[in-house]
């Protein structure tokens, strides 16, 4: 029996313990969490672009057949006329 | 329908032309593409992009930009000083548009000498014009600030694509000079 209570009595103050431990620690990691910094803020400005961004062509491709087809049109325009 | 076929009729000539320019256009296309599958296959880089760069890399030396660095991979060249480099593609040596006005020089005037001659220097034409461009757009990144985007997004594309069309509208008097009809 004296075991048991010397064994519960031991349990007892090892959870008071740790309750007091974690209570520290919860507070040591929230601490000043929502306290306005004293530094200003950093905003970014602007999205920062590719560090080696290409230097591409090809997108007005189609738009330089169309006008091929109207240049040769206009020629032939003129041939006629 | 009857409409259609008598505008056909009387603009026979100008259908021949959109027939050779489409078809010497996916022609010269489907060339390129063979050789794009080639140089990948032998794990290169084409040549065309390579000598780009290469011109591109004086061109930016030219305008003042010291240290100016130039190195080639399998997908492309980077040029410029280390950290404000541009990244040259097969997409940006120019030779599709180059193809797209010696479509328009055969087109309008066929499979002749005339027309190879004028398809050649037009080639090397383009190219200057395309060195040119990224040779300044080096500079400008080198430079900094907000120029090299408004320069690549709006002045270039109007200097290569009008460059093309100069060339198209000068052709009449480049035939004359040439001594055609």
């Amino acid at each position: 029996m004296k075991k048991y209570i010397m064994f519960s009595a031991l349990l007892a103050v090892a959870l008071s313990s740790s309750a007091q431990s974690n209570g520290s620690m919860f507070d040591e990691t929230f601490q000043g969490m929502f306290d306005v910094p004293n530094e200003p803020i950093y905003i970014a400005e602007g999205v920062q672009g590719p560090l080696n961004p290409a230097v591409p062509l090809d997108g007005g491709l189609t738009a330089l057949l169309l006008a091929g087809g109207a240049a040769g049109y206009r020629q032939y325009k003129k041939k006629k006329a | 329908m009857n409409a259609l076929k008598t505008w056909a009729a009387s603009n026979r000539p100008f259908l021949f032309f959109i027939g050779r320019f489409l078809l010497t256009f996916f022609g010269l296309s489907f060339l390129y593409s063979l050789y794009l599958v080639y140089t990948e296959r032998q794990g290169d880089l084409d040549l065309v992009t390579y000598w780009i760069s290469r011109g591109s890399h004086e061109m930016a030396r030219f305008l003042g930009v010291a240290d100016c660095e130039w190195s080639c991979f399998i997908d492309g060249c980077y040029v410029g000083r280390p950290g404000r480099m541009v990244n040259i593609l097969e997409g940006c040596n120019g030779l599709r548009l180059a193809i797209v006005y010696a479509a328009y020089v055969i087109g309008i005037g066929g499979w002749n000498w005339r027309s190879l001659f004028q398809m050649s220097v037009g080639l090397v034409v383009v190219q200057i014009f395309n060195i040119i461009r990224i040779g300044s757009l080096i500079a400008l990144r080198d430079f900094g600030g907000d120029l090299y985007f408004y320069f690549i997004k709006y002045v270039f594309g109007v200097w290569i694509y009008g460059s093309i069309i100069v060339l198209w509208i000068l052709k009449p008097r480049i035939d004359r000079w040439l001594g055609a009809k």
